[in-house]
């Protein structure tokens, strides 16, 4: 019997190849790691991964934590699955009538969301004034013409500064309609940038139901298994969401799976800052660890073919993996970017497979060992020689494009292709091969913590600087303890401010990120 | 762009629409913000069945009435507060019922970021055509680093509106008090506005704008989608050169006075191996230093383009690590001369250096060997 108080951890990752799982002890040692092909109900994957984590029935009476990262609601947008009809209420009338809703999206992707769209008068101006008064009866038409079952996206002009226009808006569609309605306000979701923002809202207010089956089944798997456990899902920050919230919000789960990588990386290492090269069957991704988290993408991200503004790491991606083939002869010998995938163990030659793979390259070259070597004799030595040269060299540019200073920096190998990665990079202190780095995605999840976000745009009015970014510090930090953290551990990870180009010099974008470990019962901090 | 037909100015498609918004990102040399959804103003005017045509010098009387058109404030605010599309057309007709006639045809006035596509946009919602010229040839900062004002015609009066139909009409005594004015209404009507000013004669336009800006923007436009590689058909279209190769190394970027102001170091790579370049910016790029000595200097034309594509990136995605080849093009002749340097050169952006003419065959701009 598990000491109160003391309690492991599991961790999963669900991609769209394998299901991986890990178990984590009170002091963060790695207990069991699992890899098992995700189902297609998702929930099969991770009830067979849970099972086979406990088989010492001891560990089931420990377990108290279960953090799930997940690619349901990636795969529903590329794939344009489960997705719910959408309304969009936009508030800033007459602006922004030149540019409407879904303008851009591509048109497959529109049509899976039966849209219906609405711009009314309301909104604010950048220092926080009306546009013009909240067109209220509008709102109400808006509401009556809904039907059960559609979700609504409320979205206001500078809503990130000013969003009263956005809740009066959601309690008017709630108090009008004759049954529930679920509504998204953009304002939580993302920041300056409307037609991003809205696309991000409109696109979390679709993923309502396959968010919803993601959690039910997860609930479920966890509770077939028998674990009594507090249960969360990860987001694209490396930190935590509850189960209401994550169903409110299934936008920030997507692309969680590199996000945990990377911090799955740090925590095996111990390192904050490093380069990390996580190598998959298919592609490479090649991110930043800069105090433990993420380094975030600076530009706009596309999803599914929609431009969005919400914070994801920023990854480069090579089309370069174990399961690379090999092409050419000679000098002409290239690799990738098509590849065996996820038939490595039958395809792959050294597996007694029909073609010629990286992963073939690599063991012909004694860089690491696996399947049977004698399935390989015969090669000529110089093609998996140029081979591997070939994928040096991508591996090199790629953590030279993805370095954000001068000076030797660490590298950490992780994934199931990671022996790809070479020693001998340049200006590179060392590449780092922790053990369980074939897992790292589930341990990042395992791992998660709870944070707390303030962007907005400040009117510096009278106050300095420095007084407006220590309110946004305490708001955030509230905002991580209110959504869990243990008070004692939380702390600022991120703290940017942005002076708005040709505005008097008033108005400022500040953004501040604080992150905690959970309280509680097995929230221990592990930095 | 389709070639005229008889005595009909020629229309814009769709098509011409993209390539213009991506030879306008090369041209906006770092800066000039982001002329997406400059483009989706525009493409949403013709979706209701209307046309842009373009028009070349005698394409119009001498004496036809012109005005043009821009957009003014906070790139923050005007990717936030989107336009009605009504903006434009406000201002139009209040400066027209100040002038006492209509407009004939409208003049862009900077051929970098939402003020490429922005002009079309008022040509089509009026069927007014819109001249092949700009006033820079490029992006600049100020209403008063336009070659209409150098050379004689004035800013105002210049009307400014907002989407609710709020419109100022100014007078000033010089394009910089002009400059003031127009800024202030801009916060007034909420940070993000359009202007319509430099009422002038076609004739006069023809002498004081960029002849073929509009023209040139979609062969660029045409190239960077279509060319592999892309410089041996862009370098000897734009009369450009690579003059430096290399690797961003250290990147200092802040903001002063409302302006992104920095400079990034590169350091060579390739036949640049050994050698250090300092490229100094204020939102756009404004002088590249092998060294301590001035290679390309403003109003002449720098862009950075990324080593593998070849596309045209600006100041606010620079990284460490970047590398890059450094595109140098020669400006309009009517930025050379020492009033427009007054107004446009490198000291007027405070730098403590005098612009240095650049050109393809005197300096050392070359091909790349590996294209």
């Amino acid at each position: 019997m598990a000491s109160p108080g003391v309690m492991w951890r599991v961790g999963i990752d669900v991609g769209g190849t394998n299901t991986d799982a890990v178990l984590l002890d009170e002091a963060g040692a790695l207990r069991g790691q699992e890899k098992t092909p995700t189902t297609p109900d998702v929930a099969g994957g991770i009830k067979t991964a849970l099972q086979t984590l406990m088989a010492d029935p001891l560990y089931q009476e420990r377990v108290g934590l279960v953090m799930l990262g997940t690619t349901h609601c990636t795969n529903a947008v590329i794939e344009r699955r489960g997705l719910l009809p959408v309304a969009v209420l936009r508030l800033g009338a007459p602006a922004s009538t030149a540019v409407p809703p879904l303008t851009d999206w591509p048109s497959d992707l529109a049509a899976a969301l039966d849209p219906r769209v609405g711009i009314l008068a309301g909104g604010a101006e950048f220092d926080g004034r009306e546009i013009s008064a909240l067109d209220e009866e509008g709102i109400r038409r808006f509401a009556r013409a809904l039907e059960p079952g559609r979700a609504v996206a409320v979205v206001s002009i500078f809503a990130p500064v000013a969003d009263a226009h956005e809740r009066r808006a959601e309690a008017l569609i709630r108090e009008t309609a004759d049954f529930p309605v679920v509504v998204s306000r953009s304002a939580a979701i993302g920041s300056i940038g409307l037609l991003e923002r809205e696309n991000a809202t409109i696109l979390n207010a679709a993923l309502g139901a396959v968010i919803a089956r993601a959690v039910d089944g997860f609930t479920a798997a966890v509770h077939d298994v028998g674990l009594k456990a507090r249960t969360y899902l990860t987001q694209n920050d490396g930190t935590l969401l509850d189960l209401p919230r994550a169903r409110r919000y299934p936008i920030f789960t997507i692309a969680s799976g590199p996000t945990n990588s990377l911090r799955g990386a740090a925590y095996l290492t111990g390192l904050q800052d490093a380069i990390v090269v996580d190598v998959g069957g298919t592609t490479t991704d090649v991110g930043v660890l800069a105090a433990g988290f993420p380094r975030e993408a600076s530009a706009t991200v596309e999803l599914g073919g929609v431009r969005t503004n919400f914070r994801m790491p920023d990854l480069l991606s090579l089309g370069l993996g174990g399961g690379s083939r090999i092409h050419g002869r000679g000098e002409a010998v290239s690799v990738g970017p098509d590849s065996v995938g996820y038939a490595l163990t039958r395809r792959a030659r050294v597996f007694g497979g029909p073609e010629w793979t990286a992963s073939d390259a690599a063991v012909a070259c004694g860089r690491t060992a696996f399947g049977e070597a004698a399935h390989l004799s015969g090669w000529e030595m110089s093609i998996p020689a140029a081979a591997l040269r070939r994928a040096d060299a991508m591996m090199a540019e790629a953590v030279e494009r993805m370095r954000l200073k001068p000076g030797p920096v660490a590298v950490i190998a992780v994934g199931g292709g990671a022996f790809l990665v070479p020693d001998n990079l340049v200006d590179v202190t060392r590449v780092h091969r922790p053990s369980g780095g074939e897992v790292a995605n589930a341990i990042g999840a395992a791992i998660a913590e709870v944070s707390g976000e303030v962007d907005r745009v400040y009117s510096l009015d009278g106050r300095s600087r420095e007084e407006v970014l220590r309110a946004a510090e305490t708001e955030a930090l509230e905002q991580a303890v209110a959504a869990g953290a243990n008070p004692d551990g939380v702390r600022i990870v991120d703290r940017e401010d942005l002076p708005l180009a040709y505005l008097p010099g008033s108005a400022t974008r500040i953004r501040v990120k604080a992150v905690g470990p959970l309280a509680g019962p097995g929230g221990y901090a592990h930095a | 762009m389709r070639g005229p037909v008889g005595t009909r100015m020629r229309e814009l498609s769709r098509e011409d629409l993209k390539d213009i918004a991506a030879g306008a990102a090369l041209l906006g040399t770092g800066g000039g913000g982001n002329p997406y959804l400059g483009r989706l103003v525009v493409e949403g005017v013709l979706t209701s069945g209307r046309r842009i045509r373009v028009a070349e010098a005698d394409d119009l009387d001498c004496d036809t009435p012109v005005a043009a058109m821009f957009g003014l404030g906070a790139p923050t605010v005007g990717i936030e507060k989107i336009r009605s599309g009504t903006e434009a057309l406000t201002a139009l007709r209040a400066l027209e019922r100040y002038v006492g006639r209509p407009f004939q045809a409208i003049a862009p006035i900077e051929m970098g970021g939402s003020n490429s596509m922005i002009p079309l946009a008022l040509g089509a919602l009026t069927d007014l055509p819109v001249l092949d010229l700009d006033g820079m040839g490029r992006a600049f900062p100020e209403v008063q680093m336009v070659t209409y004002s150098v050379y004689g015609i004035p800013a105002g009066p210049m009307a400014v509106a907002d989407e609710r139909g709020n419109v100022a009409v100014m007078e000033a005594r010089d394009d910089r008090f002009m400059e003031r004015m127009a800024r202030a209404v801009t916060v007034v009507q909420g940070g993000h506005a359009d202007a319509v000013g430099y009422p002038a004669t076609a004739a006069r336009f023809w002498a004081a704008g960029i002849p073929g800006t509009l023209t040139l923007a979609a062969s660029i436009g045409r190239v960077l989608r279509r060319a592999r590689p892309v410089l041996p058909a862009l370098l000897p279209l734009v009369r450009g050169g690579i003059v430096f190769e290399g690797k961003i190394s250290d990147l200092n970027r802040r903001t002063v006075g409302g302006f992104t102001r920095g400079e990034a170091i590169l350091t060579g790579t390739g036949t640049d191996g050994g050698q250090t370049a300092r490229l100094v910016f204020q939102n756009e790029n404004l002088g590249l230093f092998v060294g301590e000595r001035p290679v390309v200097t403003v109003p002449d034309l720098i862009t950075l383009l990324d080593y593998e594509s070849s596309a045209p990136l600006t100041t606010e995605v620079l990284r460490y690590g970047f590398r890059v080849r450094v595109l140098a093009m020669p400006c309009h002749d009517l930025w050379r001369s020492p009033a427009a340097l007054a107004v446009a050169g490198p000291r007027a952006f405070g730098y403590d250096f005098d612009f240095e003419p650049w050109d393809a065959f005197a300096s050392a701009g070359r091909m790349p060997d590996d294209t």
